[in-house]
């Protein structure tokens, strides 16, 4: 027997019972929500949104996952009055069930918002965390980023702040800068040349005993643009609006702590769409899979 | 494959799922293939019934303009219905061919065959998974089932009926694929079909049958070869196509219409090749390789050739990265930057409205900053200046002048009594 060949394919997803960690209310859609990806682009979603989950409740549950659901959502208060909300992406990290952060990143590709500046997000953030970082004059960044610790939201512990500008990001420490990373977007389909072409130039992938599969799975790859990453210690891609049961693949596949992919899996969070990154490195010759990180807005 | 030999090849054997039409029933079988598709379905399926195919004689806009009936399950041989399917099907509008998908084994017995054939049977299409006793049976778990096979495949031969075979290509045969073809010789199949593993309901590969294409690709060449000198047109199906050199033209993935119940479909595998954005095949011919396969070896992107359009497989795309070190906006971003900062300090700020109109964009100039402000399809442009009372202007702050012409007048006052400026400040 054989059947038609079509396009379709259902991502198989066990809903299991899921209730939240977070003793707050989870924030719900309104009617006129405009959802962002991880570059603060607005997407369309599939289906109406309205009364449904916010991405952001993701990220209430992973700071409840670390005890820290108060001083989060005191945190993600202070920027929502400070900016208003869409401003904001957020990512939570983690390598192998460890809970490593977040990270938050404020985009004005058109730098025509005077109200976003590090200076201001200093402030709007002093009652949470300390950033030291003053840009020591107007720097033609698009994005910069603030990644928080858990002992650092825990204890208003110092918070690392990085500038974006265009394919480089840096450390800003005090008003010292550091190169960090570079970026590069691609068409998952049109640009597979770039995207090889990344990957077997770099330092962490041996093309000749990795497998792209292991980085870029057929569900990632669905997704709307990749991003290849150098960085200091590993290299990195990044998948941009993956479906969320990609998304909860993604989470099986990197050990993500288990209350975070059962809620992903649980079909509360089917509206939306998803952002992953994954660093990489050879270690003893094999690929190996550092951090990983999931990314929404609020 | 010398390159003469596929000089001599066969030209490619209909496509016959162009002008077929597929119904499925009886979701049982007699064997089991270990690498079967509907293994999870088997018993399960209620599968179409009689009245649902006669159904297709009020409507005959479904069959598509078909002219083959094709059946298949499960193993159709099992059904005492099927002689009755086989009538009905011969009854319907445009019905040419009657074919069964089947493992042959009942075959064997003449007045069942007879049956068959004297029902409108005319095609059979039988797998054949393995050159020798001992694999057919340990592949399809029945003992004696290769005997079965061979005693109908041997009755079939004999009668004016149609053969083609089919091999699905998994792990554990692929290396006997030379061989098959020796085999299946002897009953002159019309053409011989290779369908790579199909792994429905085997989503990450854990099955393990699929075959990996870098070791599997000589022995299914050497098939196709063998095919080739005996004038036989093969088929090949869901094998990346660039990987089949000469005999390309023997690819082709496609499938007939079916009816077959809806949850069928929800463990179909999905499939893709990595170059498919560039590979002119990947359109029109080609489904690359399962998502299954990818989880148990990978995308192949170094075993693959994209036939890329301009064919030249020489990576010759990668020129357009989305953003480069060059096209940055990083320069203009910056002035924007130190102007927004600039307005917001006057109380000022991009899109705010002063007046009836809003203030759409600026530029920083030398000695001056250009405030361009809209009012519906009006622009105008006013210039901001240090003061100076020797020049003529539209409007003055405590710091500054607003210029710009005369039209300009009414928003230049606006402007003026919207700026917070105390006086003593200067241009960013």
């Amino acid at each position: 027997m054989a059947p038609t060949k079509t396009e379709r394919r259902l991502d198989v997803v066990d809903k299991q019972r899921w209730s939240p960690l977070a003793l707050a209310p989870l924030q719900r859609c309104a009617v006129d929500e405009t959802l962002h990806d991880y570059v603060l682009l607005p997407y369309v979603p599939t289906v109406p949104v309205a009364g449904k989950l916010r991405s952001v409740s993701l990220l209430v549950e992973s700071f409840a996952l670390a005890g820290l659901e108060e001083q989060g959502l005191a945190l993600l208060a202070a920027l929502e009055r400070g900016l208003g909300r869409g401003r904001t992406v957020w990512g939570i990290k983690q390598r192998r069930g460890e809970l490593l952060g977040w990270e938050l990143y404020f985009y004005d590709y058109e730098r025509r918002r005077a109200d976003l500046s590090v200076a201001r997000v200093r402030e709007l953030l002093r009652p949470s965390v300390e950033l030291d970082a003053v840009e020591p004059r107007v720097l033609p960044w698009h994005m910069f980023s603030v990644e928080v610790t858990p002992s650092a939201l825990a204890e208003r512990g110092p918070a690392g702040v990085q500038l974006y500008i265009d394919m480089r990001s840096y450390a800003l420490q005090g008003e010292l800068l550091e190169l960090r990373n570079l970026y590069t977007f691609h068409d998952p389909k049109t640009g597979i040349d770039e995207v090889l072409h990344r990957l077997q130039s770099s330092v962490h992938f041996d093309a000749r005993r990795h497998r792209l599969a292991e980085l870029m799975s057929p569900s990632l790859r669905r997704c709307h643009r990749v991003c290849v990453s150098n960085k200091r210690h590993a290299d990195a891609m990044y998948f941009s609006r993956i479906t969320t049961s990609a998304a909860a693949a993604f989470c099986r596949q990197h050990g993500w702590p288990a209350a975070l992919t059962r809620f992903v899996e649980s079909g509360e969070l089917d509206h939306l769409q998803w952002d992953v990154g994954v660093d990489f490195s050879s270690v003893d010759g094999a690929l190996t899979i550092g951090k990983t990180g999931i990314y929404g807005s609020f | 494959m010398a390159r003469s030999e596929a000089a001599a090849a066969p030209s490619p054997a209909e496509a016959w799922w162009r002008n077929s039409f597929m119904v499925t029933f009886h979701f049982r079988c007699n064997i089991a293939c270990r690498f079967c598709m509907v293994e999870d379905v088997l018993g399960v399926l209620p599968g179409t019934t009689l009245d649902e195919m006669r159904r297709l004689k009020d409507d005959p806009a479904r069959l598509n303009g078909a002219s083959r009936i094709i059946f298949s399950g499960g193993e159709v041989t099992l059904s005492r219905d099927l002689v009755d399917y086989v009538r009905l099907a011969r009854t319907l509008p445009g019905i040419a061919h009657v074919r069964l998908q089947t493992n042959a084994m009942r075959l064997g017995d003449p007045a069942y065959l007879g049956a068959l054939l004297d029902a409108g049977v005319d095609e059979f299409f039988v797998s054949l998974h393995a050159a020798t006793a001992p694999d057919y049976d340990d592949l399809v778990q029945r003992s004696g089932a290769f005997a079965s096979i061979c005693k109908g495949l041997d009755a079939l031969a004999a009668s004016p009926a149609t053969i083609i075979t089919n091999t699905a290509i998994v792990d554990a045969n692929y290396r006997s694929l030379p061989a098959i073809v020796e085999l299946a010789t002897r009953w002159s199949p019309q053409s011989m079909e290779f369908w790579n593993y199909w792994p429905r309901a085997d989503e990450d590969g854990a099955r393990g049958h699929h075959a990996a294409v870098g070791a599997s690709r000589p022995y299914l060449l050497a098939a196709l070869a063998a095919c080739a000198r005996r004038g036989v047109p093969p088929v090949v199906k869901w094998y990346p196509r660039c990987l089949l050199g000469p005999f390309a033209l023997y690819h082709d993935d496609g499938q007939p219409p079916s009816i077959i119940d809806e949850s069928y479909w929800e463990r179909e595998p999905g499939f893709g090749c990595v170059y498919d954005g560039v590979c002119k095949e990947a359109e029109r011919a080609c489904s690359g390789l399962s998502e299954s396969y990818v989880a148990q070896y990978g995308w192949e992107e170094r075993l693959l050739t994209p036939h890329r359009p301009d064919r030249s497989n020489d990576r010759s795309n990668v020129h357009a990265v989305e953003r480069s070190l060059l096209s940055d906006r990083g320069p203009e971003r910056l002035d924007t930057a130190i102007l927004a900062g600039w307005l917001a300090g006057l109380g000022l700020g991009f899109g705010v409205t002063i007046g009836d109109w809003v203030l759409a964009d600026g530029a920083l100039g030398i000695g001056s900053v250009a405030l361009q402000l809209v009012r519906g399809t009006e622009q105008i442009q006013l210039q901001i200046r240090p003061n100076d009372p020797s020049r003529p202007s539209l409007a003055r702050t405590a710091s500054f002048d607003l210029a710009g012409g005369s039209s300009g007048q009414a928003a230049a006052k606006a402007l003026a009594a919207e700026l917070r400026d105390p006086g003593g400040l200067g241009l960013p």
